[in-house]
This record gives C-alpha cells, structure tokens and sequence, in this order.
C-alpha cells in the first residue's frame, strides 16, 4: 500500500472521526455542505472574523472506448484550496477583500493520449503540478456597483465563462470556450495566472461591463511545474492582452416575472508575439470577438424556480489565420435542470462543438464533438456526472477515426 | 515514468476508495424520504415559514444566518432549510452579513410561505476558472405554495423558533 493510498484512508478516518463528534451539531455528514464540515465550529468561527477556506476537487475518469488512434483509460484530477481575508472584518476597511488560491493537477490527457484531437474532453486535465493560482486583491466600491481587481489573475475568472459551461465535462467549453486559450494562450484558464488589472462595473440591475488588462508572460501562461507559478516577473512576450465584455442579464431580478436569460459580448487585443501556424515566422498582435448566451424557454413552478430548460450558444471568432488554430468556433446546447422529480438541483446537458481549423493547417477542415452529461447531486459536496462524448473527425482530418468517450466526473467540495 | 503512470492510476484507485467509503458510511444513509425529519404540525392560528437553500458546484463555504425582520433564525448552508411558526402578518426575510434585497411577504392563519435563498449566480466560477470570492451577494425568492412544498422534500429541513420583536 503506498503513501497517497495510506493519505487516503487516514483523511477518511479523521473526516469520520470529526463526524462523529460534530454530528450532533451539523446533522449526518452526509447531509452537510461541506466533506470537512465546520470544523467542530472553528470554520464558522473564523469565517465570520473574516478568513473564509474553500477547496474543491474535480475528477474525470474517461476511456476512449472506441475509434480515435486507440482505446484507452485517462483520470485526470484538478484540486483547488482558496482562502479569502475580508479586509472589512479584519481591519475596517471597507469593501477590501483579498484572495488566494492553490492549484494541484495530476493524471493523464486522454485526448492527447488516445484520441489526437483539439476539443479536449476533460476539464479536470491540466499539466501536472502543483501551482500558485490566483492571487489578488479587490475593492468594492459605491455600494458594490464598481469593483476593482488587481494581482495574478486568470481570464475566466471574469470573462467569456457562462453559467451554463460548468455543467460539461469537455474542457472545449469549461471554463471558456477552448477556441479563447488555443489561439492566444494569455486568455487563460487556471493553472495559468498573469499580472492583471480588472474593473467591473454593474451600471444597472441588467448591464455588467468588464474590462481587463493582461501581462502576457509566457512562462505564466504555460506554467512549467519547475516554476509552480511563482514566475512573478513583469517581463511580457511582446505587448499585454486587453479584454472587453458587455453581459446583459435578462429578467434576473427578484421581482422580476419573465425567464432569466445571460447575454455576454466580447472582444480581446494581445500585443503578444505568437509563431505562425505554418512556419517559423513570428508576428506581433492577435484579436478575436465572442458572443455566448443562455436563455431560460421553459420553467416549471413559476416565477422563483430554478427547474426548467436553458438552451444556450456561442460564438468566437479570431480572423488572423495564420496564428490561430480555431479560427472559427460554435458552440449550443440546452440545460434541463430538474428533470428527474425530486431531484431539482441535478441537471441534464446536451452540447454540440465545431471547431473550424486554419486554412493554414494541412488539414483545414473542422472537429466536432457531441457531448452529453447528466449532474447528480448525491450529497450537498459530492456531485458525480456521467458523460458521454463523440468527437468527430480529430484534428479535423477525414482519415481520423471518431471516437467514443465514455467516462464520470466527481466533483468533492471541502 | 514508471513513478508518473503510478501516481495516475493511485489517483484513480483512491477517487473509487473515496467514493466507496462514503457510499458505505454509517453516515452515507440519505435518501429523499431520510432528507425530511418528520414535521410537528403548524399550531392553530399560526402561518408556517419554509426556507431553504439548493446545492451547487460553488459556494458551499459562504453561508448565512437568514433574518426575520432583521432578527436571526438560522445559519442556513446548501442542501439545508428550517421551518418555523409564526402569527399572522407580514415579514422581510433576509441575511445577516451579506448584501441582499430582503423579501417582503404576508402569512395568513393556517397559510405556509416558501422561501429559497441562493446565492447571487455569476459566471467564470468553475475549478479552472477559479473560485468564488466570499463577498457575494445572496437572492431571497418565494416560491409558489405548489412547487416550494415540492422543492423542501429534498432537504433536510430542521425546526427553528422564529422570536418576533
């Protein structure tokens, strides 16, 4: 039995210790929001003198069970711890809040492994390490309505991520859509972390506007587990990236009858160097625009229930062909939430992909996957969702197998 | 090499045991009909307030104690909620620490009200694209009578006295 199995079992132990004498407080450890619960109460306590302790862990089991260049099995895992200091508890000052996060990614890349294909299928893959995630701190100003963010910082922390996208398993879209990080690398998702400045500004209940300005660090941007994203240098390859959003939420307030829906419009400018697909030259500069949308059509319960169906879409699109492997990308797909009786925070997702490649590439033409997932709470802190993949013509070459993916993502809460 | 390739198949083995030994636990016995304690029935010339909170991917460490007319009931965290009685009239549901628009309703004698509170829901909040920063607001909605005496079977629901001023 070696060491992380031994690890396994003894957090088991003390967890079910801790249960033990804590249930009497919490209720069935089944039952509480958390796998570690609240500490005997010193989480609870700390919390509300202002230091707040999250983690999660994300782990795909998939197999490529047919097609693709062969069958395989790939677990890949992402944990993240975070902490939060609320300046405003701890020293009065008001609105103040900072933020820290470790990251640990482990496992194997099925898509690269067995299936040779763009759109990975798993989120939950990152190169294995473990890093500094984000770090920074923010202000909120004029009753919440501008908040202002400054530190190491990940893109989809603010931008370009539906609500919606957290209910696939396929990294094509969770946490951004993929066609965002392959084409210009700094509109990153975690592990990778850069110098940033970001303000968001809630001018009305509907309409959110986001702007941010990012260090493009090549290092930082692909975090090589020697450097465990503790780069900190401001030096950048070439100039930095800046990102606009407008969001328009629709009926989301709470006196608000009508079917909420989540509008998002962006655009991005890199001032990077980035290699030509074709060749060794380099050219400076890179743009794109996206657009995503969820829109609840049907709900059951009225108004104030969350059950019913949201189809959603999406769009990037980043002209430059000779840098940018997905020059076009679309993206739909419907959420059921609630669709078992009984089970109304489960949901059932369908999503369809295309991935239009460069005419730069020798193969030229477009991958596409189908993906379907269905979510199941079983505890308030273990979500397990099985998933079905099928990703057509990989690497966007009609002499690719397709291939089938069959697999589960188990989703712990600390 | 040899060491990578068995780290990888340690994390899938020990996410199985993990599983197992949850589903298995004494403590692991939940089901939809164990989620709801048996419910004392409302006095006579009372109103009942349900309030609960749904599960997510996020957000599980923020919780709140929820306010009636200011007054706080109970800490309420995901996949919980309290029931409690109170006289005829009308109340603002709210939280205590957090920014939310409180909720303004009436109970009439014998009526139950359902109230759900939630968290203010954002995107970019998954694992990869980090966490949510503790400082969110929360949503207070009533539900219709229908659904909400729907929606509280799926959780644990615990009795609480709300202490009017």
């Amino acid at each position: 039995m070696n060491a992380a199995r031994i690890a396994t079992f003894c957090v088991i132990a003390i967890a079910v210790t801790i249960g033990v004498s804590s249930a009497q407080d919490e209720g069935p450890w089944w039952d509480w929001s958390t796998i570690d619960g609240n500490w005997g109460g010193f989480r609870q306590a700390l919390a509300d003198r202002g230091l707040v302790f999250f983690g999660t862990t994300l782990v795909d089991l998939q197999g490529n069970v047919s097609g693709g260049e062969r069958r395989a099995f790939a677990p890949a895992d992402a944990s993240l711890v975070a902490a939060d200091a609320d300046l405003q508890k701890l020293a009065g000052l008001d609105g103040l809040l900072f933020h820290a996060e470790f990251v640990a990614n482990a496992g194997e890349h099925l898509s690269t492994k067995s299936i040779g294909n763009i759109l990975q299928v798993a989120t939950a893959f990152a190169q294995p390490g473990y890093y500094l995630g984000q770090m920074y701190a923010q202000q909120k100003l004029f009753a919440d309505v501008l908040t202002l963010q400054l530190g190491r910082m990940t893109t989809a922390n603010n931008f370009a991520s539906l609500p919606v996208f957290n209910d696939y398993v396929s990294y094509a879209i969770n946490p951004i859509p993929i066609s965002l990080t392959n084409d210009t690398l700094y509109f990153s998702s975690l592990p990778s972390v850069e110098w940033a400045a970001a303000g968001t500004l809630a001018s009305s209940e509907s309409i959110t506007t986001a702007a941010g300005v990012y260090r493009s660090n090549l290092s930082s941007g692909l975090p090589r587990v020697s450097q465990h994203g503790i780069d900190f240098s401001f030096s950048g390859s070439g100039g930095p990236m800046e990102v606009g959003q407008v969001s328009y939420n629709y009926s989301e307030g709470r006196d608000d009858t009508g079917l909420p829906g989540t509008y998002y419009f962006g655009g991005f400018y890199s001032g990077a160097d980035y290699k030509t697909l074709s060749g060794d030259e380099t050219r400076r500069g890179n743009y794109g625009f996206y657009f995503e949308a969820q829109q609840m059509i049907y709900r059951y319960g009225g108004s104030g229930s969350d059950i019913g169906l949201t189809p959603w879409v999406g769009i990037t699109f980043s002209p430059q062909q000779s840098i940018n492997q997905l020059r076009l990308f679309v993206l739909a797909g419907a959420v059921y939430q609630g669709l078992i009786p009984g089970r109304g925070d489960d949901n059932l997702a369908l999503g369809y992909y295309y991935g239009k490649l460069s005419n730069s590439l020798p193969s030229g033409s477009g991958e596409k996957v189908i993906e379907l997932d269905y979510t199941w709470w079983e505890t308030p802190w273990l979500g397990i969702r099985p998933d079905l993949q099928y990703v057509f013509n990989p690497r966007g070459s009609s002499s690719s197998r397709n291939a089938a993916v069959l697999g589960a993502q188990f989703q712990l809460l600390f | 090499m040899t060491y990578l390739r068995s780290s990888i198949y340690s994390i899938a083995l020990n996410a199985f045991f993990v599983i197992a030994a949850l589903i298995l636990s004494p403590y692991g016995s939940r089901g939809l009909a164990s989620a709801q304690e048996s419910q004392s029935s409302m006095p006579s010339g009372m109103g009942r307030l349900y309030v609960f909170r749904e599960i997510g991917s996020f957000g599980a460490d923020i919780d709140d104690d929820v306010t009636i007319n200011g007054i706080p009931v109970q800490r309420l965290r995901p996949g919980a909620g309290f029931y409690c009685d109170v006289r005829p009239g009308s109340y603002v549901v709210g939280v205590l620490r957090h920014k939310a628009d409180s909720l303004n309703l009436s109970v009439a004698s014998g009526q139950s009200q359902y109230i759900c509170v939630m968290l203010h829901e954002l995107g970019g909040v998954s694992p990869r694209g980090g966490s949510l920063t503790s400082d969110q607001s929360f949503e207070v909605h009533k539900l219709e009578p229908g659904y909400g005496a729907q929606r509280i079977q799926e959780y644990r629901l615990t009795y609480a006295t709300c202490r009017m001023p």
